[in-house]
């Protein structure tokens, strides 16, 4: 009994989050960062967050499922199939390079050396996807530049998250819920 | 929340990656530069771009989209194109070797190249 009711609250917890996800990154593509920086695909990573927040509370199973569903629905919602897949490259090494950060990351990384190298993987998965698309190594031209705003955003998501943990272990929802264990910074 | 040091020194390893990376697009030959222009990995045109004489508009169709390629004197741009994003138009003009334009819609590569001295005969076709 209690069992199925733990199931289900994770099942809408999933839910919430994949939303959120969704609705971010619903949100950075009506943000016109294409104008300022001409690249194919470059983004602020805004639903990195919700990544984040899954892999320190939740574990690398439910953030690749969280990453899965997201990724689906933006297609549904966009149809758009060529950054349906190099979000699907993106998002699988920046939850890759994510999860190996986070297991050192009270001993080596903080959330910020996690974000920032999350950003980076997500860049570098999109150049190999592109490069995949055009059957060409030209894409690789933008890595200088994707290094460089993959740092700058990677910081910026690293403040959001901080700012996400706090607040949710301050409201104890997790602890209340045994909702997967607490995260480790 | 403390920056720890593996933080500072995995942003400083993809920042000296950036920058080697920017001085290895710098150090590229420089002197008469051409327009790669490629659709789908296939190489579709080749302009020598250094002292071309009158511009030059091309079109590209593929999958269902289209670019215009504007060609000048020693720099090249994707005028117009109707695919969603724009980054191809939003790009500009480029004239350094290296530089590259991409429409990943239509699949689309335009890459600038340079050599050291010699001629290289114009191919338009
Ligand atoms: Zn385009």
């Amino acid at each position: 009994m209690e069992k199925n009711s733990l199931n289900a609250s994770k099942i809408a917890l999933f839910a919430i989050l994949t939303a959120l996800a969704l609705a971010l990154s619903l949100l950075e593509q009506m943000i016109p960062l294409g104008m300022i920086i001409p690249i194919p695909g470059i983004r602020l990573g805004l639903s990195n967050i919700i990544t984040m927040f899954a892999i320190f509370y939740l574990g690398a199973y439910p953030a690749l499922l969280i990453l899965l569903c997201r990724i689906f629905l933006l297609l549904l919602l966009s149809g758009n199939v060529s950054s349906f897949f190099l979000s699907l490259c993106g998002g699988l090494l920046a939850l890759l390079v994510m999860f190996f950060l986070k297991r050192w990351a009270g001993r080596y990384f903080s959330l910020f050396g996690v974000s920032i190298g999350g950003a980076c993987a997500h860049n570098i998965g999109q150049i190999i996807g592109a490069s995949l698309l055009l059957s060409s190594k030209a894409a690789f031209y933008y890595l200088p530049v994707l290094l460089i705003t993959g740092t700058a955003t990677g910081i910026l998501t690293a403040f959001i998250t901080s700012a996400l943990f706090l607040s949710v272990d301050r409201s104890r929802i997790f602890t209340r819920y045994h909702l997967g264990s607490k995260s480790v910074r | 929340m403390h920056v720890k040091k593996g933080d500072v020194i995995l942003t400083v390893i993809i920042l000296l990656t950036a920058l080697a990376l920017f001085i290895a697009f710098l150090s590229m030959p420089s002197q008469n530069i051409t327009a790669v222009i490629s659709v789908d990995g296939v190489v579709k045109n080749k302009i020598v771009l250094t002292g071309l004489k009158e511009p030059i508009t091309l079109k590209y169709k593929n999958l269902g989209y289209c670019n215009i390629v504007q060609a000048a004197n020693g720099k090249i741009c994707v005028e117009s194109a109707d695919c969603p994003t724009q980054d191809c138009v939003h790009t500009g003009w480029i004239n350094r070797a290296g530089q590259t334009i991409i429409c990943l819609p239509s699949h689309l590569i335009i890459k600038l190249e340079g050599s050291n001295g010699k001629n290289i005969d114009t191919v338009v076709g």
